[in-house]
């Protein structure tokens, strides 16, 4: 794990069309077509994100942080009633042979919110080996 | 979700610190975890606290040092949090993936649909 890399979600997909393909279905309207009706993202920094989240049932806001067209786009969202809890979404496109890698990572931005949790309440059972995995967890391969 | 935890182990240090704890099931001192690592016994005190901060570790009173441990449910709500994640985007990317093939393949790489081999 680098030094740097929080522990994210993770999910990649192998699409067959090329990266410039895929792109357009990543910004402006596209995102429409498989996000949720209406969802759209500004692809300039600082641009807007606003996502009918059909996964979920809910809208979602966010800015744009990142754009190398083509091969790489990042936000910033959050539910549209609780913008405390942001999240950072990375898409990475990678050529591939006849299409394109699209890889998601998704993690929680550094919040100034204070969560306290008593390790009293919380037992002290032995410590899981999934638990550990999660901090060194491999990728998630779905085709 | 409690950011808390994420932010807890986005230090390399206090994953280091993780690691180190998970093969001590009677806990380990401050000082013996900054030897570890190489670091003060301060430095080492300080990770220790950002981990209780956030219910991945605990602290218990015995002589003249605290012992450190891991509290086992200390990951599940980050745990939860990916997991919920990582199907959300399954489904976004399952549509995106059929977002793409409706288009037909004119504007596909090649003429023929994907090989099933």
């Amino acid at each position: 794990m680098a030094p740097d890399e929080i522990p994210a979600a993770r999910h990649e997909v192998a699409l067959d069309h090329d990266a410039e393909v895929v792109w357009e279905l990543l910004v402006g309207d596209g995102p429409a077509r498989w996000l949720g009706d209406g969802s759209r993202i500004d692809a300039r920094p600082g641009g807007e994100v606003d996502v009918h989240d059909v996964e979920t049932g809910r809208r979602r806001r966010g800015r744009v942080e990142q754009v190398d067209p083509g091969h790489h786009l990042a936000w910033t969202w959050w539910d549209d009633d609780d913008p405390r809890h942001a999240s950072r979404v990375d898409l990475h496109l990678r050529p591939r042979p006849g299409g394109t890698t699209l890889v998601v990572r998704e993690r929680p931005t550094p919040t100034t919110a204070t969560v306290t949790v008593t390790a009293s309440v919380l037992g002290r059972w032995r410590w899981r080996t999934a638990g550990l995995e999660l901090a060194l967890r491999a990728p998630t391969v779905l085709a | 979700m409690d950011p808390d935890v994420f932010a807890a182990l986005g230090d390399p240090s206090r994953r280091r610190i993780v690691e180190l704890l998970a093969r001590s099931p009677d806990g380990a001192t401050a000082t013996a975890l900054a030897a570890e690592l190489g670091v003060t016994r301060q430095a080492a005190a300080k990770h220790l606290q950002v981990l209780r901060s956030a219910g991945l570790a605990e602290a218990e009173r015995t002589g003249r040092e605290s012992r450190h441990r891991l509290v086992p449910t200390g990951l599940e709500p980050a745990e939860r949090w990916i997991a919920d994640v990582e199907r959300a985007w399954a489904g976004r990317l399952g549509r995106l993936r059929r977002a793409l093939d409706d288009q037909g393949g004119a504007r596909r790489r090649g003429s023929r649909p994907r090989d099933r081999a």
